[in-house]
Order: structure tokens, then sequence, then C-alpha cells
């Protein structure tokens, strides 16, 4: 239920840093920019910076919540913190396919749903059933390439590792 | 059945995902190094299925009335 949660939260954080990046090529403001002399590696790490800045305080929170509430997740933490730097270039990536910074919100808002909200339960349930165990494990490492669903995936995986130890343990 | 509970970061646990995310952060950065650099659309000339792109008039075309009053 907390990884649902956190999922909620990070779409609406990923869907304002990806209307930011796509906003100003939109508005040729990352063009105006490069003409008047910025360098492409200093335009990204000056939005990298940004995002982790502002994706550290909702991670924080995250953080101070599990512990405020003694939840059972250890190490988790180490989750949470590579996804504030795996996030980011994620988005910048796939602002590439997106011209218009609305639509760019949208869609990332409803695939992110699909794969970090949906995605974990789908193969979950693939993980309980002994005949599709195999497609969930073939499935779980290219899904893991997008964070909101390795930190998500992580979280169930983390919380029921005793369940899914038992299940996925040789009989005899 | 003796099952002993795992470390959270085995590979029955959250291993993979931890193992994917770090293997995802600079190949995100590859990609977009790829296609800021233009060197993405470079290569993607050369296929034989190439059509995305802006359309650049050349000298045949420029010559041809129909298409310039167009």
């Amino acid at each position: 239920m907390m990884s649902f949660a956190i999922t909620i939260g990070w779409l609406m954080i990923n869907s304002s840093l990806i209307k930011s990046v796509v906003g100003e090529r939109e508005k040729s403001l990352k063009n105006q920019m490069i003409v008047s002399g910025i360098k492409l590696p200093a335009y990204w790490l000056g939005h990298y910076v940004k995002d982790i800045f502002l994706q550290c305080i909702p991670s924080m929170f995250v953080l101070i919540l599990i512990n405020a509430y003694d939840m059972d997740l250890p190490q988790v933490w180490v989750l949470i913190i590579i996804n504030i730097f795996a996030n980011p270039p994620f988005l910048y990536a796939l602002s590439f396919a997106f011209a218009k910074a609305d639509a760019a919100s949208t869609a990332v808002g409803f695939l992110l749903f699909l794969v970090g909200f949906l995605g974990p339960i789908a193969l979950f349930i693939l993980l309980i059933i002994e005949s599709t165990r195999d497609y969930a494990v073939a499935l779980k490492y290219p899904l893991s390439l997008i964070p909101l669903f390795s930190v998500s995936s992580g979280i169930i995986t983390i919380s029921m590792r005793f369940f899914i130890a038992l299940l996925t343990a040789p009989e005899g | 059945m003796n099952v002993q509970t795992p470390e959270p970061f085995d590979d029955v646990a959250a291993g993979i995902q931890l193992k994917m995310i770090l293997i995802s952060i600079p190949m995100y950065w590859l990609i977009i190094a790829l296609i800021d650099s233009g060197l993405l659309y470079y290569i993607a000339k050369f296929l034989p299925f190439y059509k995305v792109g802006p359309c650049v008039l050349d000298d045949d075309m420029l010559r041809d009335p129909d298409i310039t009053q167009e």
C-alpha cells in the first residue's frame, strides 16, 4: 500500500519535471540559451541539479515517515535515494518524444501510472502463479529500467521478501 | 521446508531492481547525449527507411515551378 502511495505522489513530481524540460523546448528557450552560448552539458547539468534538489524534499519526507511509522522496510532508503538520481535522466530521455509540454505531462503521468502502479501488481500476480513465474522474472529486468517501477516494485518485494522466498523456494 | 528471510537486496527481493536502476542512469544519459548531439539523427539518415526530419528542397525541386508556387 505504501509503494502505491509513493507512486501516486511521484507521478505528480514526474509530470512537473518533464513539463519544464519540454516547455523550454516548446517556447524555444533552449534554443535561445544555446544560441547565447550555453553548452549542452551545462544545460542538462543545470536541470539535473535543480531536479535533484526538487526530489530531495519529498524523498526525505518518505524516509522520515517510514522511520516514524516503524515500517519493516530495511534498506529501502537505498532505492529511494538512487531514484532521485535515476529519475531525471529517464524523464529527459523521454522528453524528446514530445513537442508539447501539456501533452508530455499527461502522457508521462498515464505511462508511469501503468508502469509504476499497475506494473508491480501485475508482476506480483505473475510471480505468485507458478506457471507464469518465469515470465515475471523475465519482465522484471526491462521494466526495472524505469526508475518509478524499480522503487515501487522494490518496496513491495522488500516488504514481502519472506513470502516470495517461500513461494520460490525449491521443494524438499 | 526451512526458508530463511532473504536480505533486502537479494535477487528474490529487490536485487534486480537495484541493479537495473543503477544501469539505467548512464544508459539514459547516453541516450540524451546521442539525441541532443544529433548523432542519432546522423546515423538514422543512413537507414533505408529514414523518412523523419525536415524536408530540404534540392536544386531540382527549386527549379520546378509547381513546387515553388505551392
